[in-house]
């Protein structure tokens, strides 16, 4: 818990930073080696950074139900990828495979560049964005969009606990747990959509898209300074693809 | 007249009411009194101008159609806070102060600090302020929502059933800090309710819009009791109702102000006197649910229950009351082992029920209702979700006893329902979800303010339930701010502050006396009459003030 209050006190212009080298980096994967690779370092040079592996678990986590459909699309089923042979009947699509890979590193970097705000105080990184001169419909749908996150977590949360209430077993075989698994999604996106209504309506009630925002002082009182090794270490995946896209050039 | 609205549409008993209309002057609070299910909420979205698909509907404020305002103008005059607290809050901030801060900084100015300085004394938030919004309990929430609005000083300020969610003493201090604004400020208040229940003590000028079996009835509280006759108890419920007959009645002795001061006392049960858990005397023949030294603490270490220990009797509905964030909540989660780990002993007629079993084991002894509907309800229909927990329980192929099936008609789920339960109304969905809990048969049900935006019609019908269920040896402990609920039909009081049982009472004449009349237009001399036995015959709110 304290490592994670620490962390929430990163400088959002360290996490910009990185979503910018990483970015680059998306620009300039070309094959799956490359991809992995500097996905791979991008996760290793968030180390220093997050002291933790908590970074790599979430963008593994997010990645999973991403990328198993790409592969089993693209190295299965998808005709325009020759086979090379099968496996109990099953065509093995080796292109399609790598295709899939290729675009597993993409979205890798995607999330790693997205998960690396949730270190970041949201309240800093409204200041941030307002001192970069973002207009505030967007400014707010930024943060709005990093703090949702949490809130669904938080809806997940009450769910399968209520779900427990009303004597549903969640720690039993994975059978029980697959088909129980309605019950979790069925209210948190039904109370997402609604919770998501509401609130938009009274987010506009607040004043939402008049394009004036007075941020709390305090805010701007607590930002933290730019750190320069966290940045340096943001650097790193934007300078990796470079070399990698300098060699690869030439 | 500051604000002009015209055109409003509700469901009434005969269809549709498509004009209403009414007119709130500066300084006053308007009451639309309305049974659940009629349109409230859609009805509070029209009239801060937030749906587009009403054209008929027209709210003037100061004579300026707010429909045709522009953003910032709007929420500069008008200002929503929605049944829900949580929605109120912006998702930026982080803690309550932040939210009241951006209260005014979204209008694109600074709140002044004398200005914030007086919102947070007066609603009592100043040890919230660094709590974070996600933390807060349903009480805290409200105030804080409110606090954010009155931070932005909007000219009309309009209340969908949000305060229902406090407890008596702050929804009283509410209503006070918002009497005093209405006088600072020269606003005015709209307010959404399913009752007229406490409303009596404003000092400011009031006026009523309510609908009844032939049609709205407006005017002054006076006029509209007067009017109402022999239904006027659906809506003048509770104590302050008893109040505002005492008053109306000239007959009656009392003056109002000392009539509502008097019953306010008694209702107040302000005492913070720990009582030793362990000496509690229960005089029901048997033990029931049994809890002893409960212990629990959150991982931050801020809040803890403190050496818990209390007896829920077989057959008997016990009501656990106390503040906003007395640790009224987390108790149950503690007893349906959703929140832990916690320390003490907990038995059921004897039986020892483990803390380590999982939370669908207990689920079987100990049912818990949850106060949001909306994170239990998944199936397609609202006869399957009816069944759901008794076939997670029970096994499917059980076939509805005669009580069971009674029970049901109570709250008007008897015969067939193909309908999808997410499009019944919030108060439905609650009662939905309590009679799930109830006919799974379980012999205790753990129910978090179940009498939470429910209609007085609903409320009684809700209460037939449940002394249907506690007839057939179930046992309910439930959470409520509902003194008046829980002044007619609970028999066992107990008394939660600061984690601590600072006090336990039973009563034995209440629930056992007979069901309640579900009907609208049943005799009001008889239920008249009981409410006045609850607050003249029974001492239990003097015996909770001096915590005996």
């Amino acid at each position: 818990m304290k490592k994670q209050a620490n962390l929430q006190k990163l400088p959002p212009s360290v996490a910009f930073i990185w979503t910018i080298s990483l970015i680059f980096a998306l620009a300039a994967i070309h094959d799956w080696k490359e991809g992995l690779s500097i996905l791979t370092i991008a996760l290793l040079s968030s180390l220093p950074v997050i002291q933790s592996l908590s970074l790599a678990k979430s963008v593994a986590w997010l990645l999973l139900p991403l990328s198993l459909p790409l592969f089993f699309i693209h190295g299965v089923i998808n005709p325009s990828f020759a086979s090379q042979g099968s496996i109990f009947g099953v065509p093995i699509r080796p292109v399609g495979f790598t295709y899939a890979a290729i675009i597993t590193a993409r979205l890798g970097l995607i999330a790693t560049a997205f998960v690396f705000w949730r270190y970041v105080d949201r309240r800093h990184a409204l200041v941030f964005f307002k001192r970069l001169g973002i207009p505030t419909k967007g400014l707010v749908l930024l943060v709005v969009a990093q703090s949702s996150v949490e809130l669904l977590l938080e809806r997940a949360r009450a769910v399968y606990l209520a779900q427990q209430a009303r004597g549903i077993d969640w720690r039993g075989g994975i059978f029980s747990r697959f088909t129980a698994l309605p019950r979790l999604l069925v209210p948190v996106v039904t109370a997402a959509l609604v919770e998501g209504a509401h609130r938009g309506l009274i987010m506009e009630q607040r004043g939402l898209g008049s394009e004036i925002l007075i941020l709390p002082k305090r805010w701007s009182e607590s930002y933290p300074p730019l750190a320069l090794g966290p940045a340096v270490m943001a650097a790193i995946p934007a300078g990796v693809a470079w070399l990698l896209f300098y060699f690869y050039v030439s | 007249m500051l604000v002009n609205v015209r055109n409003l549409a509700l469901r009434g008993f005969h269809g549709a009411v498509e004009t209403l209309a009414f007119d709130v002057p500066a300084g006053g609070w308007h009451i639309v009194v309305a049974p659940s299910g009629s349109g409230k909420s859609a009805a509070c979205a029209k009239i801060v101008g937030l749906d587009f698909n009403a054209p008929l509907s027209q709210t003037l404020v100061s004579g300026r159609d707010v429909h045709l305002l522009s953003i910032a103008e709007r929420a500069q005059t008008m200002a929503l806070l929605p049944p829900q607290a949580t929605w109120a809050f912006s998702l930026i901030g982080d803690t309550a102060e932040d939210e009241i801060d951006l209260g005014a900084g979204f209008m694109g100015r600074e709140i002044p600090s004398s200005k914030k300085d007086w919102i947070i004394g007066s609603l009592n938030l100043g040890r919230l302020l660094d709590r974070s919004t996600g933390s807060l309990s349903g009480g805290e929430s409200a105030r804080i929502a409110l606090a954010t609005v009155l931070a932005r000083d909007p000219q009309v300020l309009v209340l969908d059933q949000a305060l229902d969610s406090c407890d008596p003493s702050n929804r009283r201090l509410v209503q006070r800090i918002l009497a005093e604004w209405l006088r600072r400020s020269g606003g005015a208040v709209i307010e959404f309710a399913t009752s007229w229940k406490d409303r009596d003590l404003l000092d400011v000028p009031l006026c009523l819009s309510t609908l009844t079996a032939t049609g709205w009835v407006q005017g002054s509280p006076d006029k509209v009791w007067l009017q109402l006759g022999s239904a006027a108890s659906d809506y003048f419920e509770g104590v302050d109702g008893l109040a505002a007959r005492a008053f109306c009645d000239p007959s009656h002795a009392v003056t109002r102000s000392s009539a509502i001061h008097a019953l306010v006392d008694r209702h107040a049960a302000t005492s913070s006197r720990a009582v030793d858990s362990s000496t509690l005397k229960c005089s029901f023949p048997n033990n029931g649910l049994d809890v002893k030294g409960l212990n629990f603490s959150y991982g931050d270490g801020c809040f803890h229950l403190d050496n818990v220990s209390f007896i829920a009797p077989k057959g008997t509905i016990t009501a656990l009351l106390g503040p906003n964030g007395s640790g009224k909540t987390t108790l149950l989660r503690c007893l349906g082992n959703l929140a832990g780990p916690w320390t003490g002993s907990r038995t059921w007629c004897n039986e020892s029920l483990p803390n380590d079993l999982r939370p669908h084991q207990i689920a079987s002894k100990l049912i818990y209702a949850f106060q949001n509907p909306d994170d239990q309800i998944y199936r397609a229909t609202v006869e399957e979700e009816l069944l759901e927990c008794r076939n997670n329980l029970r096994g499917r192929g059980h076939c509805l006893s005669k009580w069971e099936q009674d029970l049901l008609s109570d709250l008007n789920f008897g015969g067939t329902h193909s309908g999808s339960p997410f499009s019944l109304p919030l108060s439905r969905r609650r009662l939905l979800m309590i009679a799930s809990s109830l006919i799974a048969k379980t012999p205790v049900v753990l129910l978090d303010e179940p009498t939470a935006w429910l209609d007085p019609v609903q409320k009684r019908a809700l209460a037939c339930a449940l002394r249907r269920f506690i007839e057939n040896d179930g046992t309910v402990l439930m959470i409520s701010h509902d003194m008046d609920f829980v002044g007619r039909y609970a028999d066992r009081f107990l008394r939660l502050e600061n984690g601590k049982i600072v006090a336990s009472i039973e009563t034995m004449w209440a629930s056992r006396c007979q069901l309640p009349d579900t009907t609208p237009s049943a005799d009001i001399s008889e239920r008249a009459g009981l409410t006045e036995r609850v607050w003249k015959e029974t001492p239990f709110l003097s015996m909770l003030k001096t915590g005996a």
